[in-house]
């Protein structure tokens, strides 16, 4: 009688034995090895790999047929799994509805052919041309988007705070998107320096502390071009503060031991006034209002979760950018609602500036951006009516052959 | 012996979690544990930071390897090494809030990241139509319908008060967006809860690795 050796332990166990003798181990499953995966683009020169690719050129992008080079294991059956071929049938229509990208020779083919590369070129050239032109003609302009009860709500609690009252400000947002957060962020901080109160500028990011100084001076110098008597902000900058959540936990226990630690260097905020207002500050709810300018909805989550529970009386705003307000909005709409005021991307700086009526940074951008919007639109819109169209009259090939039903 | 340092790191692990999490529940400082809570957060707060160390260390050794041995793409290492250095040398010189440090991030850094994200216009939207060429089903027809809307009710244009596409816009960010969002956001919650209980009762041991 024939006798198969346990893979695990090599105890020699009667043939068809199910689990081995001595240490129990699936004599089927234990044998059983991955499937060979063949790149069916393995053999293709490095420009045909390329050009298969949505963004020739750029190596980690996107291939344009999916599972251009991955393609899924194949199937493997192991005759000492015992599958009867309805089994098997079944495990190739799984394989196949988890697996819908399975590449196809034709696809492989249809990938193959050079792409139009001029198109890229093109859609570059129009973006900017028209971009650009509506930079110097004056005259278009768009209307200002309705303003929401969350801006109207940002300016109501900004207009009762008191000069010399701690405001914080939490600058959480990626050099990357320092155009459209300032843009959205300017009218606010530009009106809580008028009011003369005391900005605390703090980030959870390691950027954060020249973001801060980028912002404060980009107001500064704003407020230098139109006024005759500028102001001089009032402001500390706390800088970086590391662990992500857990230093928000952190800062939220003791915000005076971070903002002690910059009392006797800081030298933005030196009066005594100032000094006296800032030691007072002896937990989060002597702020009185606190802003988080951030693109990361993460980040925005960091502070619903470890500072938002903490406050009394404090109300929490946050200024967006667009791309985060989808995952944030809902901390708005909730009852009671987490956030007390928002402002979302270069919209809400020019609604915000339609209400302050002091700098008009958005305003001035934001005839451009609604171009690049409609234009992006619209390229898209012809785009898919063209390819609808073309699909409608050049349906696809049907495959060659049909498949037995399981 | 190395058994008894795991029930240890175990302990402790399981302690410090547990004592922190009490501290969003109660009141700890009647125990005198809230001072102890405190301490834990700082240490985190100071590995966190250590943590930045270890990471531009390891940046440094593997750009140092590709360098030396000449791989492929080995001028980019040499270049990014440059730079650390060079920043490095002016935080030192300049100090954090100097003007060269400030420089150096209002004329280098934000620049370039900035024009990296301002490349994304124009290259998602060529992207998007080499995906309609390749592959036009009705969940692609739905993607991008979604964008085009978003796209054109960004703003009341045209001099129309309240176009279409704004009131179809409006109701997409109110409806399924805010749905969706509504679910990630409760899957991330269960999520983070599932493997805080499992750190907290030892399934998970992420320090043992």
């Amino acid at each position: 009688m024939a006798e198969q050796d346990c893979p695990i332990c090599g105890q020699a166990n009667p043939e068809k034995s199910e689990t081995c003798q001595k240490c129990g181990a699936n004599l089927y499953w234990a044998e059983i090895e991955p499937g060979e995966v063949i790149s069916p683009l393995a053999n293709k020169s490095p420009q045909e790999q390329d050009e298969a690719r949505i963004l020739p050129g750029i190596e980690d992008s996107l291939p344009a047929v999916p599972a251009a080079f991955t393609e899924p294991s194949a199937p493997v059956h192991p005759y000492r799994l015992m599958v009867s071929e309805t089994q098997k049938n079944y495990v190739a229509l799984l394989e196949k509805m988890t697996h819908p990208d399975q590449i196809q020779p034709a696809d492989l083919q249809a990938a193959a052919v050079r792409k139009p590369r001029y198109l890229l070129l093109v859609w570059g050239i129009l973006l900017v041309g028209i971009l650009s032109f509506s930079l110097f003609w004056d005259e278009l302009q768009v209307g200002i988007p309705p303003i929401p009860a969350e801006v109207l709500a940002v300016n109501r609690s900004i207009s009762k705070i008191p000069a010399g009252a701690p405001v914080l400000v939490a600058v959480d947002f990626q050099p990357a998107y320092t155009a459209e957060m300032e843009m959205a962020s300017e009218a606010v901080i530009d009106q809580l320096v008028a009011q003369g109160t005391n900005l605390v500028f703090m980030s959870t990011i390691p950027t954060g502390f020249w973001q801060a100084e980028h912002l404060i001076q980009k107001i500064k110098a704003d407020r230098d071009l139109v006024e005759s008597a500028p102001v001089n902000p009032n402001y500390y900058n706390l800088g970086f503060i590391s662990g992500g959540a857990l230093g928000l936990a952190n800062f939220v226990n003791e915000p005076y031991q971070f903002i002690e630690a910059q009392l006797p260097t800081e030298s933005s905020a030196s009066t005594a006034g100032q000094s006296a207002s800032l030691g007072n500050v002896t937990s989060i709810n002597d702020f009185s209002v606190i802003f988080v300018l951030t693109e990361d909805p993460d980040t925005a989550r960091d502070w619903l979760e470890q500072v938002q529970p903490h406050l009394r009386r404090t109300p929490l705003m946050m200024i967006l950018s667009a791309q985060a307000e989808p995952m944030v909005r809902p901390y708005l709409e909730m009852q009671p609602a987490k956030i007390q005021g928002m402002l979302v991307g270069i919209a809400g700086g020019v609604q915000y500036e339609s209400l302050s009526n002091q700098v008009q940074t958005a305003r001035e951008n934001w005839t451009a951006s609604v171009l690049g919007n409609i234009l992006g639109g619209l390229v898209l819109g012809v785009a898919l009516t063209a390819f609808l169209v073309f699909q409608r009259w050049n349906p696809p090939a049907a495959p060659a052959a049909k498949e037995k039903k399981p | 012996m190395k058994q008894v340092w795991r029930t240890i790191a175990v302990i402790l692990a399981i302690s410090a979690g547990i004592l922190v999490l009490l501290g969003y529940f109660f009141d700890l400082s009647a125990w005198g544990l809230d001072s102890v809570r405190q301490v834990i957060l700082r240490w985190a707060l100071i590995l966190a930071a250590v943590a930045l160390w270890v990471g531009a260390g390891n940046l440094v050794r593997v750009h140092w390897r590709k360098m030396v041995s000449r791989q492929d793409g080995g001028g980019y290492s040499l270049v990014t090494l440059a730079s650390l250095a060079l920043t490095l040398v002016v935080i030192v010189v300049s100090g954090p809030n100097g003007k060269m440090s400030q420089w150096v991030f209002n004329h280098v850094q934000i620049p370039v990241e900035t024009s990296l994200l301002a490349l994304l216009a124009i290259v998602l939207i060529y992207a998007s139509i080499r995906v309609m060429r390749r592959r036009l089903n009705p969940f692609a027809i739905a993607l991008f319908l979604t964008v085009i809307i978003l796209l054109l009710g960004a703003t009341n244009w045209m001099g129309m008060e309240a176009s279409k596409f704004s009131m179809l816009r409006e109701w997409i960010l109110a409806v399924p967006v805010t749905a969706g969002a509504r679910g990630v956001l409760l899957g991330i919650a269960l999520g983070t809860i599932a493997t805080g209980v499992r750190i907290l009762v030892g399934f998970e041991r992420p320090y043992e690795e």
